[in-house]
């Protein structure tokens, strides 16, 4: 990108500019994500979504707080095993899920929106392996995904919202 | 990301791109040109001009319960003869502005520029699924209110078909068609008068505003004035806020529902506010509290953009039926009471009932109005109080920073 700026005219910059954006477009989906991954996907979510990261040990799990500029905050739940079973999140803004949920996020678009009722305002997905709750509106977003088949011993995700 | 070092960048690129560009039309599937504006059923005038009609019915996209339309008329800035009436928008009170599908829109409105130069886009997120599309300028008349120059969002323009990663990955569907967004617009009438308000002055979200050249998207932050605006905020008068008058339902539903939406508080003959408790929300996100079984969801909310009554009972039996899975099915109709509390202290009781939502699509599948559907919410310490609530009811929305007789905004007052 430095090279870019470098470059003298107009018209060379723009396909270098658009290559660029292209990539930075692109990275969310190669990164490794962070539910279903090892503990260590974090930093790469914390990263891409530009937020601190605060971690804290609890008595069945560890909890990496993601604060982005927006104020909203993700919360993402390592096992015992040291891969993130749950992810979190409540704010004024939505953050990226393709993000946080990785290959998880492909079952939610596909099964998502099949209900017969279907609300702008809240969205709940029930699956053996995967189970999403997704509500809010507009400046207050809120929502918990996580995998059943994952919970650690001792945990209620209900209390992980 | 090297932001600095990418905003030259932009600039030049988007120096030699069109400041104002002019949205491409929709294939004029509009079919509300012909409407009488502030009647969604293209009937007779409404008798008074601060009084919008408003219907639930089963929508656009055929397939709608508990959802309330409206019809609502755009003009091109400045103009009264360049206008088009365009039915069947949602009226939603926990959202901010009007937003309107580019295929039902035949107008070409111009594009709000961004800040720093291109166009300003929006990417709009719901629980269920995003939208995006140029912020565009328009006079909106609401029967005989008029607001003029308001930033109001086109979804779906076919100029603007690049949807950035961030957008695309913050909910699971994109809603750029009226099939998909379950209606040909929706109007925000909720307590604040931007749909981002503060946060997008200072920051550039990732899921809100972008400035897009013709190549690229970027976040960007944006004034207040540019941001998609709730148009109430603009009336000349009768801009404090709203009353939404709908009547009583039948237990078992009914096929449709007509009613209205009288601009102002206070302000007309018909907008007076009486005796009924004033519940102040909180100001950032528009919560107040909800009692019930013992337990206090400091998170609720009022909202007619939702088609039930969403809340948590591990009393009442979810559906079995797969795509009523996310619904309540008691095996009799389980009548309950939960208590609104305001961040003010006030606080009033609601009785309301839930029936067995498969049993309720059974018996009467042609009903859109079910007075009786719910289900569970998907956020703990949260009760979402849907369309259903204002069955009935006579409900008063202020607008955050207005005063009323009775007090000062953002409240609901019923």
């Amino acid at each position: 990108m430095t090279t870019a700026t470098a470059r003298p005219t107009l018209d060379f910059k723009l396909p270098l500019f658009a290559g660029a954006l292209f990539i930075a477009l692109l990275c969310p989906c190669i990164a490794a994500a962070a539910l279903g991954e090892p503990e260590s996907s974090v930093q790469a979510d914390g990263a891409l979504l530009r937020g601190s990261i605060k971690v804290s040990d609890h008595a069945n799990y560890r909890l990496h707080e993601i604060k982005l500029p927006s104020g909203t905050l993700v919360r993402e739940f390592a096992g015992p095993d040291g891969k993130i079973f749950a992810v979190a999140w409540r704010g004024p803004a939505a953050p990226n899920l393709r993000q946080t949920f990785g290959r998880y996020f492909d079952t939610f678009a596909a099964a998502a929106g099949k209900t017969r009722y279907r609300s702008h305002s809240r969205l709940e997905l029930r699956q053996k392996d995967l189970v999403v709750q997704s509500s809010g509106h507009m400046r207050a977003f809120s929502g918990l995904a996580y995998l059943p088949q994952a919970l650690p011993t001792g945990v209620d995700a209900g209390d992980l919202h | 990301m090297a932001l600095p070092a990418w905003m030259p960048l932009i600039r030049a690129a988007v120096g030699v791109s069109i400041l104002v560009s002019c949205l491409s039309c929709g294939g004029g599937k509009g079919s509300g040109a012909a409407l009488t504006p502030g009647d969604p059923s293209g009937g007779t005038q409404p008798a008074t001009a601060n009084v919008l009609t408003v219907v639930a019915d089963a929508g656009p996209a055929d397939s709608s319960v508990n959802t309330l339309f409206t019809s609502v008329t755009v003009c091109v800035p400045g103009s009264s003869t360049n206008c088009q009436t365009i039915d069947h928008i949602q009226v939603d009170t926990a959202s901010y502005g009007l937003r309107i599908l580019a295929s039902t829109l035949n107008l070409a409105l111009p594009v709000r520029a961004a800040a720093n130069g291109g166009s300003l886009v929006e990417c709009t997120v719901f629980a269920d699924g995003y939208a995006w599309g140029p912020v565009a300028v328009a006079d909106v008349q609401l029967s005989g209110e008029t607001a003029a120059s308001v930033p109001i969002q086109v979804i779906g323009d076919p100029s603007f078909s690049n949807v950035p990663a961030d957008c695309s990955g913050a909910a699971p569907m994109e809603e750029d068609t009226v099939a998909a967004f379950g209606a040909n617009g929706i109007l925000g009438i909720g307590v604040f008068a931007q749909d981002c308000g503060p946060n997008c002055v200072t920051t550039a979200e990732s899921s809100a505003y972008y400035a897009c050249s013709s190549t690229a998207c970027q976040a960007t932050t944006v004034p207040l004035a540019d941001q998609v605006t709730n148009p109430v905020t603009l009336f000349a008068q009768d801009n404090n806020g709203s009353i939404l008058e709908l009547p009583s339902v039948a237990a078992q539903g009914a096929l449709t529902l007509t009613g209205s939406l009288i601009f102002g508080i206070d302000t007309q003959s018909n907008n007076a506010s009486g005796t009924q408790t004033v519940l102040t929300l909180d100001p950032d996100f528009g919560y107040l509290t909800v009692l019930f079984n013992g337990q206090t969801l400091s998170q609720s909310f009022i909202d007619t953009g939702s088609n039930g009554i969403y809340f948590d009972d591990a009393d009442l039996v979810q559906c079995t039926e797969s795509n009523f899975s996310d619904f309540y099915c008691p095996s009799t109709t389980q009548n309950l009471t939960a208590t609104l509390q305001g961040a003010n202290g006030m606080s009033a009781a609601v009785n309301f009932g839930i029936a067995n939502a498969q049993q309720q699509a059974t018996n009467n599948p042609d009903f859109t109005v079910l007075p009786q559907l719910g289900g569970p919410v998907p956020t703990s310490s949260s009760f979402d109080f849907g369309l259903p609530f204002y069955f009935g009811r006579r409900v008063a929305t202020a607008l955050e920073s207005q005063s009323t007789s009775v007090g000062t905004g953002p409240y609901i007052a019923y």
